[in-house]
């Protein structure tokens, strides 16, 4: 089932069946304003290749392979179902939530933006490889975003131009949480702090690796937001250490180590390892890759 | 006092003959056969378009498809192609997309 137009698909609302493949097309134009519901076909899709979507509500199913494709879109809500393989790929992104349910472990859902993102909500539920990529062909990736994934291994959120030369600053100000597994989160250089949230129930071999952090970032838990750590609980591990060992310490003293947040380097690095609850499943770890936070005082300074 | 006439609103069913220039305020039920299509090289507005089982049914306009009310019927591969698509409510059925067979030459295109 289709709907197309070459110019402009405006102010419908338009709903599909269960059925395979159905698409909104504006192939020239653009989709503004619409209500556009699918059902649990699989390859549904909504798309703009040379220009805009934008101010539409948007909602899947749960079929694979649901996508919207745009030049540029913003102001919408898109929500996915629960199958895999959902994505959105656009030039530029703002203003837009966008929200996907769990997908599963052998094909990622993502949302991958060629130039930037701005002021967006994205939300990629549990599932092993998702990714949220931004600023592929420009210098500049985030601003004022507020991007979360959930549990599984291998998730990616890359706001930086992936070229070898960064040549800006990006306005930063995003908010990047992630959740159990081995997930990794890498951002340009920004002017405006991001803030960095990892999950509890993280290890010393699963845990979120940030990269492009720098003073004035802050790192929050899911639940716990280590700003609010007082200094007699909050431990500086000196540049000698390295995660595992400071991880096998917190476990090894589960019971006393409860509220308590260990800091340390090992020189190229810093690790944070965190005990909310007082058992394995409270301790969240951490890896701010490429800088060195030499002190206590430093870190709290920068929002811990 | 005389009675008001009541408005006559054209019926459209296949087979239909010509390609007009607008469709608009006018009834269109397609039928249950494959292959059927409706268009007008201009606009389509302000009908009520309702899509039989057949499959590969389509409603095409070379400038607008506005102010409609369209609905979708069992078949698959049913369309609605416009230069826009504008403040229309468009509800498509569940399409059996397995089990259709490749377009066959066109039968028919007419309005």
């Amino acid at each position: 089932m289709s709907a197309a137009a070459g110019g402009i698909v405006g102010n419908d609302i338009i709903s599909f069946g269960n059925g395979n493949n159905d698409s909104v097309t504006a192939a020239g134009g653009s989709v503004i304003s619409d209500i556009i519901s699918f059902g649990n076909g699989k390859n549904d899709s909504v798309t703009a290749a040379a220009g805009s979507i934008s101010g539409d509500i948007i909602t899947f199913g749960t079929g694979n392979g649901d996508y919207v494709t745009a030049g540029s879109i913003s102001g919408n809500t898109i929500a996915f179902g629960s199958g895999s393989a959902d994505y959105v790929q656009v030039g530029a992104s703002s203003h837009d939530k966008i929200t996907f349910n769990d997908g599963s472990n052998t094909t990622p859902d993502y949302v991958l933006v060629s130039g930037d993102i701005s002021n967006d909500t994205i939300s990629l539920g549990n599932g092993k490889g998702d990714y949220v990529t931004a600023g592929v062909a420009a210098a500049v990736g985030g601003s004022n975003d507020t991007i979360s994934v959930g549990n599984g291994a291998g998730d990616t959120i890359t706001l930086t131009y992936t070229g070898t030369i960064p040549t800006g600053e990006a306005t930063g100000g995003d908010t990047i949480t992630t959740g159990t597994g081995l997930d990794t989160v890498t951002v340009t250089a920004h002017t405006n702090p991001d803030t960095f949230g990892f999950a509890l129930g993280t290890t010393a071999s699963s845990y979120t690796m940030v990269t492009g952090a720098h003073t004035g970032d802050q790192v929050i838990t899911a639940s716990h937001n280590l700003a609010g750590t007082s200094n007699s609980n909050l431990h500086d591990e000196g540049t000698g250490t390295n995660l595992t060992s400071m991880y096998n310490a917190v476990i090894g003293a589960i019971s006393a180590d409860k509220g308590q947040t260990y800091i340390g380097s090992d020189g190229f690095n810093t690790f944070i390892v965190t005990d909310v609850g007082g058992t394995t499943a409270t301790v969240g770890v951490i890896e701010l890759v490429g800088v060195v936070f030499d002190s206590v005082a430093t870190l709290r300074w920068c929002g811990l | 006092m005389p009675i008001p006439a009541i408005p006559t609103i054209p019926l459209i069913t296949f087979p239909l003959g010509g390609t007009p220039t607008d469709l608009d305020n006018t009834i269109i039920n397609f039928g249950n056969g494959n292959n059927q299509s409706v268009t007008a090289t201009d606009d389509i507005n302000t009908d009520i378009i309702t899509f039989g089982s057949g499959n590969y049914q389509s409603l095409t306009a070379g400038n607008s498809i506005s102010d409609d009310i369209i609905t979708g019927g069992a078949g698959a591969n049913q369309s609605v192609t416009g230069g826009i698509i504008g403040n229309d409510t468009i509800t498509f059925g569940n399409s059996a997309s397995t089990l259709c067979p490749p377009p066959p030459a066109a039968s028919s295109a007419t309005t």
